[in-house]
């Protein structure tokens, strides 16, 4: 399914007009082929890596925590990496990769601030603690974004952060995607042989422990995992909102609950679904739509129909 | 007389959001093959002392023995081979079939990163069977009926093949027909040899079932012994600060209370 979504998409687009470039077109059109290869390839290939990416880490999230309504950008990921990318445009320079480090970093940071503070909470279980520190910290850096928008340039330094939080693949390169690849790879790779783990950790810490595994550490490796596949495409595609919470709901839907299945059925319906998200992004107008405007569109709408067909579960 | 395979010595254990000990000074032997019941009433430390058994919590000072082993000794995959937990209830976020849930009481077996294989699915379909669960084995858990969800809860348990098994208050959701079930289960695992402890507030399922009780009262033992010697109108009064006799019809202890 995702090889012929791949390759219907690779071959369509606004060149030379909105059409399905023909094989034989293909074989004799040099500026074809350029497009082909330099563009519409990276492009497709990182918007499958991403949609790989968002939804196995919201499978991770919604499974540690139990909790069907969180997504990747929990625990102040999201918030972090936008923060980041912000302060790099401003102060650090518009280059790509600065903005790449910026969003990693603080991507993480987000994450070590919520852990910090989750430990020297007094109160509640693990979880509920992690929870209220992610927000805590999450609200943190939007202020903090708030703060960098109101001091950017608005010719030149506004536009482009508004941008890069609606989320897109225009800029995209051969060396961008290689540059997550590694990372990507390695968290997907971790969180794909841990999804047995993950059916565990997403029952209480003492029945987990009570099955032999560590929950703490188990839960660290997948936490870090999934932080880093989030961060590692969010750092060179921006803010693409509700893949991650809404791709996890359909693969268990249609795989069932069990990680086994349910994490790999995630990271193909995830691939697919950004994909498809982005041939709509650059074909339906002339000029670029972010990327983002259509998963939070198309995202939200199955949301709602979920939730007004009863097929949204929620216990806490 | 049974070898012992579990020794409490000296506990002392406090929650570190409270001043006061939930255990206190707490010696304890248990020997193998029997059914020892907890008795106490509310925040007597039943279920804290279940967790000590588990590694879930570690006393404060005192040491927690398992077949002459501390407790420390053990990897997290040993304990999970074992010793079983059957929680009060339990929280299921997703969908679970009833035969995923029972699959998980095989983690134990399995490396970190390996998957059940065709002889996991085999002893969870057994355990299934022997709580009489196997039409509901495609069902998800989470649609089940509260003692519905407690019997699955004991069938994961018994897929992890304990040695030792843990029940906290099991018969809370369960119907007189399942409640029978589950005594009867008890014996026929005691007789295989597994050691059980369970917490009750029903003293009734403690007399028909074990043959040694425990009664606690503020993190402490009050008494602790055979059923015979222990299981009396007196002891139990002075455990719930309430009058309470024992009578017996027949073969049965029945507990009277005002």
């Amino acid at each position: 399914m995702l090889v012929v979504i791949l390759a219907i998409s690779v071959l369509i687009g606004r060149y030379p007009g909105l059409t399905l470039l023909s094989p034989e077109r293909l074989s004799s059109d040099i500026l074809a082929q350029r497009l082909v290869l330099n563009l519409r390839l990276p492009r497709l290939l990182t918007a499958v890596l991403l949609g790989m990416s968002l939804s196995a880490a919201g499978t991770v999230f919604q499974m540690i925590f139990g909790n069907p309504l969180v997504e990747p950008g929990f625990l102040g990921v999201s918030q972090g990496a936008a923060f980041g990318a912000a302060f790099s445009i401003i102060f650090l320079g518009n280059a790509a990769w600065m903005i790449q480090g910026g969003a990693t970093l603080f991507a993480f940071l987000g994450l070590i601030f919520s852990y910090t503070l989750a430990r020297r909470v007094q109160f509640g279980g693990w979880v509920l603690r992690l929870v209220l520190s992610g927000i805590a910290i999450s609200a943190l850096f939007s202020s903090g974004l708030g703060v960098l928008k109101y001091l950017a340039d608005p010719l030149t330094q506004l536009p482009e952060i508004t941008f890069w939080l609606l989320g897109g693949l225009w800029s995209l390169t051969w060396n961008s995607l290689l540059s997550i690849l590694p990372a990507s790879i390695v968290g997907l790779y971790v969180i794909y042989r841990m999804r047995w783990r993950l059916n565990l950790l997403s029952l209480t810490d003492e029945t987990a422990f009570s099955l032999g595994t560590s929950p703490a550490r188990e839960r660290a490796i997948l936490l870090v995992s999934a932080t880093a596949v989030t961060a590692a495409v969010i750092s060179v595609c921006g803010m693409v909102g509700w893949v991650g919470l809404i791709v996890p709901h359909l693969a268990r839907r249609t795989f069932g609950a069990d990680a086994r299945l349910a994490l790999p059925g995630a990271i193909l319906i995830g691939g697919c679904f950004t994909v498809l998200c982005d041939d709509l992004a650059r074909t339906l107008l002339a000029g670029e739509i972010p990327l983002g405007i259509f998963t939070s569109l198309i995202g939200a709408a199955i949301f709602i129909l979920l939730m007004s067909t009863n097929r949204l579960r929620v216990e806490r | 007389m049974n070898k012992t395979i579990l020794v409490f010595k000296g506990i002392n254990f406090s929650y570190p959001s409270q001043e006061q000990d939930a255990l206190r000074n707490l010696t304890l032997e248990i020997p193998q093959g029997s059914i020892v019941a907890i008795l106490g009433p509310n925040g007597a430390g039943k279920t804290t002392l279940l967790h000590l058994v588990l590694g879930w919590l570690k006393p404060r000072n005192g040491q927690v023995l398992l077949a002459d082993q501390p407790m420390e000794a053990y990897t997290r995959r040993e304990i999970g081979q074992w010793i079983g937990l059957v929680p009060q209830s339990e929280h299921i976020p997703f969908d679970y079939s009833v035969l995923n849930y029972v699959l998980f009481g095989r983690t134990p077996y399995l490396k970190p990163l390996e998957m059940p294989g065709e002889e996991d699915l085999h002893i969870a379909h057994q355990a299934l069977a022997r709580m009489e669960l196997e039409h509901l084995a495609y069902r998800s858990v989470a649609k089940l009926s509260g003692g519905e969800r407690q019997m699955v809860l004991i069938a994961r348990a018994l897929a992890q093949l304990p040695r030792l098994l843990l029940l906290d208050e099991p018969t809370s959701h369960l119907d007189l027909g399942n409640k029978g079930r589950l005594t009867s289960l008890l014996r026929q695992l005691s007789g295989d040899g597994v050691t059980i402890i369970f917490t009750t507030h029903e003293p009734d399922i403690a007399a028909a079932v074990a043959d040694r009780i425990v009664l606690m009262r503020n993190g402490q033992i009050l008494t602790a012994g055979e059923l015979a010697n222990v299981f009396n109108g007196q002891y139990l009064s002075e455990c719930y600060q309430t009058p309470v006799e024992v009578v017996e019809v027949g073969s049965h202890r029945v507990v009277l209370w005002n």
